[in-house]
């Protein structure tokens, strides 16, 4: 165990075990996926053709606002040239399956049908159509596995989209909730804020949102306001995942140069968190 | 020993493996049997000579590979379950089925405890009584197995290892 946790001995081995699980896990999927293809094969016309009308509404809503995205992202390139920062690179994704979730309930992992093949690399940051999902921690050849925002042992900067107050968004084992760490009582905090990367811990991308806080509990005997949120992402429901191929994790010095100016909006207010 | 014998342990540690990562539905979860606490229990109760303490070693590396993260925690949790059942198994064959029930309910839970704290050396954070779940469910499945040992192992057992 401490060859494995600590030296890391079992670096490429690991990849192999990762590949190797991954027809145990085809294979016990096999009854629900079983059931799921029946359940197409039989769905009625009516449903398809509604889902089929439903989708398609989706999708020119989706188109109309890709529109004023394609024009705000320009605006956004040529203020941040004005600003003499580096421009936000468009990330690669790569769409990937969820082939299986670790049964064990101490442990939040995903496996996903893409790996070092198709480019995936451990660090990288994966997101479902709703928000951060996790980030890859063990690439095999043609799978690999995600360790969710959920688990204990996760945590990613976060900021609070409407005032800009930084906070680190930490897992806690159950997949339905997060904790936000070291909020003082005196930060603006609220019921409903969405909390999105800040891209601070240089690991995952900005702007993508992590969770909405659901309570903020004061306690004049604690140093730290109780704050719980949940989860954007769709942890325990997604099928599919994008894994942001691009940038590449690690000191990238696309990311690294600008560093006198960073580009979260921080209000004079803020605070910064006690370690 | 039977020829079949060894096909079947290791036929049955797969099923084993794949039980354990069956999907099911978030309120079931914590609940999963501990299928691999009642493998071991079973094999070391019906074949001790082949069947031992590498084999529930064996078994729970397979698993910790598995599910992902530290290698070796479950490995350790089952080889001492797997000793304890060894040192009992005289006794433990002489229970009658709810007595074994216990059994398989102390045991598994030994096992569970022992694998939490081993992942508690990677920061994981400790769980509450859930963690006992799956050993209870386990207890209860227990009949389903362990009445398939005692019409077809006890008698066996007992004069292989007399």
């Amino acid at each position: 165990m401490f060859a494995d946790s600590r030296a890391g001995l079992f670096g490429s081995g690991r990849a192999v075990m990762s590949d190797a699980s991954v027809p145990f896990y085809w294979l016990s999927s096999l009854p629900g996926r079983m059931a799921g293809w029946l359940g197409e094969a039989f769905a009625s016309r009516d449903a398809l053709v509604a889902e089929n009308r439903a989708l398609r509404a989706e999708a020119l809503v989706l188109r109309a606002r890709a529109q004023r995205l394609a024009a705000l992202s320009a605006e956004n390139l040529r203020l941040r040239e004005l600003l003499n920062s580096t421009a936000l690179l468009e990330e690669n994704v790569l769409v990937s399956e969820i082939i299986g979730i670790s049964p064990d309930p101490g442990l939040q992992v995903a496996v996903i049908d893409k790996g070092s093949s198709s480019g995936v690399m451990p660090g990288q940051a994966v997101i479902d159509a709703s928000g951060l999902f996790g980030q890859v921690i063990e690439a095999g050849i043609a799978s690999s596995r995600v360790l969710l925002l959920s688990d204990s042992t996760h945590a990613v900067p976060a900021q609070v989209l409407r005032n800009g107050v930084r906070v680190v968004v930490e897992g806690n084992g159950r997949i339905d909730s997060l904790d936000v760490d070291y909020v003082a009582p005196t930060m603006d905090v609220r019921h409903g804020d969405l909390l999105v990367s800040s891209g601070l811990g240089q690991r995952f991308p900005g702007g993508y949102p992590v969770a909405v806080v659901e309570s903020v509990t004061n306690d004049p005997g604690q140093p730290f306001s109780v704050v719980v949120a949940r989860p954007s992402a769709q942890l325990d429901r997604s099928r599919h995942v994008l894994v942001l191929t691009d940038p590449a994790p690690g000191p990238d010095p696309g990311v690294l140069a600008p560093t006198a100016s960073t580009p979260a909006p921080v209000t004079p207010m803020a605070k910064e968190p006690a370690p | 020993m039977r020829p079949g014998s060894s096909l079947m342990l290791w036929t049955s540690t797969a099923v084993a493996l794949l039980l354990l990562l069956m999907p099911l539905p978030g309120w079931m979860a914590p609940a999963r049997p501990d299928w691999l606490s009642l493998l071991v229990f079973y094999w070391l109760l019906r074949d001790p000579v082949n069947a031992g303490m590498g084999f529930a070693w064996l078994a729970g590396l397979a698993a910790d590979a598995l599910c992902g993260g530290m290698l070796g925690p479950r490995a350790l949790a089952l080889s001492v379950m797997a000793y304890v059942v060894w040192v009992l198994r005289a006794q433990i064959l002489h229970h009658s089925l709810p007595q074994q029930m216990v059994t398989v309910f102390v045991l598994s839970a030994l096992a569970q405890v022992l694998l939490r704290w081993a992942q508690g050396f990677t920061g994981h954070a400790a769980m509450g009584v859930e963690l006992l779940m799956g050993s209870l469910t386990a207890a209860f499945c227990w009949p389903l197995i362990g009445m398939w040992l005692g019409t077809r192992g006890r008698m066996e057992n007992w004069h292989a290892s007399a």
